[in-house]
């Protein structure tokens, strides 16, 4: 059997071990290290064993995660998702559906402070579906909004998912920030659109609210200063060179902190939950990197990167085709895979074809994680379904996955959108860096 | 028997409450020291801008203390999530299985992870010592390499106990079965 063959035999075992729920970093490990010792002899992988956890975690890139990670949780603590989901409902509550739309703007600004989709869902959901539900709204809309609109915290920076397809390409970090905010701009704003359509086909979603004078909507709007001033520090110390990713991370941390401390909400019980939450989150993602950078090792050893650029040379398809293919491939990975395994997993052999076909690895970026975005909102194991189907049990997965079409056409829409116009995506990281 | 697995799982509970808050430390020390440093840096900053003066105030090795600390913390997170079943896994065909099957799978899962942090253990301390026969140090503070290694070499060691305590606690049924505990994602 030829080396590439073994990588893809390797990348067929692995997804075979998830299947039989081994942990995703695990089967990415064991196959790596198996995979390298049957090409280079099993006398050799003493080393890899041995270093290359070492080597996944040290470098000082990867002190931004938990830093992040610590600034998400603080930020899910500290009330900051009800300000947001009540400053976008004093200022679209009123529209027809304004109040699921409201939620979409609460999740794109909570996102923006927080780089965690489901943690997006879990908070927002808690805050804005019994609002939606007590105003009249259908749970079908109400549930599917907020699922949808969850997956805007992984494309607004900051982004946990960025942050390591960065470490992973080499890519500039805060180059991928600014190029996720106009589309996740767009993706709000597709989403809202996507709502407003619903509404106007089935009247019956929604009762509409009373417009409320400016009086009472004034204070509600004001009320969101602080998850303002938290990613303006954040994203906007990042863009204009203020701060390293990881200094940023850590004002966000800190800021955060200084919030919830602020706010009286630091007690016992949240600091506590919020270190379980944060250590548990570190470990499963630094266990991952692990299992991934033995993965990636024995991937390079195949040359499986170099045997699928060759083939893709040979077929003479248009680079348009094969990124259709690898969009196309994405979206059936993602009815199956997490987010973060599915970029780890197929990355070292994806990318490199990518940049072999004069594609900027930036706006690559931008599009697997949209593509990633809608794995989390598609079955079988669309997690974001999950989660708000845990805030509410009584609706029925049925119900919410139909509520779901919609918000995927929109998905769907904004690909085309970003690959015709990548302008979109790089025209920000162009202005500041 | 059921004993005896109890008193494991509340020795492991025990080292794991101790590794979950030197985690939570060092990363909470991690941020603190970053932003004396930005401070620091600032102040600097402003003090050429306003007398002229060059000052470089700053924490001295700052990349190392921060290397240390997110190690520290990763070593004991990977421990922590063996141990709350926090690894991400699917579980969506191993549902359709029965029971028996299932119970297998978990069993597959422990045996790879102990057999792989194991390897990885053995091997590592290997290469630890091969590190201080060379006497590696980090760049700035000169800070061995031996106290990288051994948050990492502790953490392994803790992730095959935890990773065997979270089978046994679903083999004797005092812990959810893996599809029901926790689980997090990006």
């Amino acid at each position: 059997m030829s080396d590439p063959l073994i990588g893809v035999a390797g990348f067929a075992v692995s997804l075979l071990l998830v299947a039989l729920r081994v942990p995703i970093a695990l089967a990415m490990a064991v196959t790596g290290v198996v995979g390298f010792g049957i090409i280079n002899g099993f006398s050799t992988i003493g080393f890899i064993l041995g270093s290359g956890p070492f080597e996944s975690m040290f470098p000082y890139s990867l002190s931004v995660i938990p830093l992040f990670l610590l600034m998400g949780v603080f930020a899910s603590h500290s009330r900051m998702s009800s300000d947001l989901f009540g400053a976008a409902n004093a200022l679209v509550g009123h529209l027809r559906g304004g109040l699921a739309i409201a939620s979409i703007g609460a999740c794109a600004g909570f996102g923006a402070i927080c780089g965690s989709s489901l943690a997006t869902v879990a908070t927002m959901g808690r805050v804005a579906l019994p609002e939606m539900r007590r105003a009249g709204y259908d749970d079908q809309l109400s549930a599917s909004s907020i699922a949808a609109a969850g997956t805007l915290g992984v494309l607004i920076p900051p982004s946990i998912l960025l942050v390591i397809y960065g470490l992973l390409t080499e890519q500039s970090i805060g180059q991928l920030f600014s190029a996720a905010i106009i589309p996740g701009l767009l993706a709000t704003l597709l989403y809202s659109l996507a709502v407003t359509l619903a509404v106007r086909l089935r009247p019956d979603l929604v009762q509409v609210s009373k417009r409320r004078p400016w009086a009472e909507r004034l204070p509600e709007l004001r009320s969101a200063w602080p998850a303002a001033l938290l990613f303006i520090a954040v994203i906007g110390g990042i863009q204009v060179g203020l701060f390293s990713p990881t200094e940023a991370a850590a004002v966000g941390a800190g800021g955060a902190i200084l919030i919830a401390a602020i706010r009286r909400v630091l007690t016992r019980r949240v600091v506590a939950s919020a270190m379980w939450e944060t250590v548990s989150m570190t470990g499963m993602i630094f266990f991952i990197m692990a299992g991934a950078g033995l993965f990636n090792y024995f991937i390079e050893t195949t040359g499986l990167p170099q045997f699928l650029i060759s083939l893709i040379e040979a077929s003479a398809l248009p680079p348009l085709a094969v990124l259709f293919l690898i969009m196309l491939f994405y979206i059936l990975l993602g009815c199956f895979m997490d987010a973060l395994s599915m970029i780890l997993l197929t990355v070292p052999f994806i990318y490199p074809v990518i940049v072999a076909m004069g594609f900027d690895p930036i706006w690559f970026g931008i599009l697997i994680v949209t593509v990633a975005e809608l794995g989390l909102i598609t079955p079988p194991i669309g997690m974001n379904l999950f989660v708000i189907q845990g805030i509410a049990p009584d609706i029925p997965s049925s119900k919410i996955v139909r509520g779901m079409v919609p918000f995927l056409f929109a998905d769907c829409v904004r690909l085309v959108v970003l690959i015709a116009f990548p302008g979109l995506v790089l025209w920000l990281p162009s202005v500041f860096f | 028997m059921t004993k005896l697995a109890n008193l494991y799982s509340w020795t492991v509970g025990l080292l794991m409450r101790i590794a979950v808050v030197i985690a939570f430390v060092s990363i909470c020390v991690a941020v603190a020291i970053t932003l004396v440093d930005i401070v620091l840096r600032s102040m600097s900053r402003l003090s050429v801008a306003l007398t002229g003066e060059g000052l470089t105030w700053a924490v001295p090795g700052l990349v190392d203390l921060t290397q240390l600390l997110v190690m520290i913390a990763a070593s004991m997170a990977i421990a922590v999530a063996f141990h709350r079943g926090a690894h991400v896994a699917i579980d969506l065909i191993d549902n359709m299985f029965p029971p028996l099957m299932r119970k297998f799978n978990a069993l597959l899962a422990v045996v790879i992870a102990v057999w792989f942090l194991g390897a990885c253990l053995w091997y590592g301390i290997g290469e630890m010592q091969g590190q201080l026969e060379l006497n590696t140090a980090s760049s700035t503070l000169s800070i061995s390499y031996l106290w990288y290694w051994l948050p990492l070499i502790a953490g392994m060691a803790l992730s095959v106990l935890g990773a065997l305590d979270a089978f046994l606690g679903s083999l004797f049924g005092h812990r959810p079965v893996s599809s029901e505990a926790e689980h997090y994602d990006v």
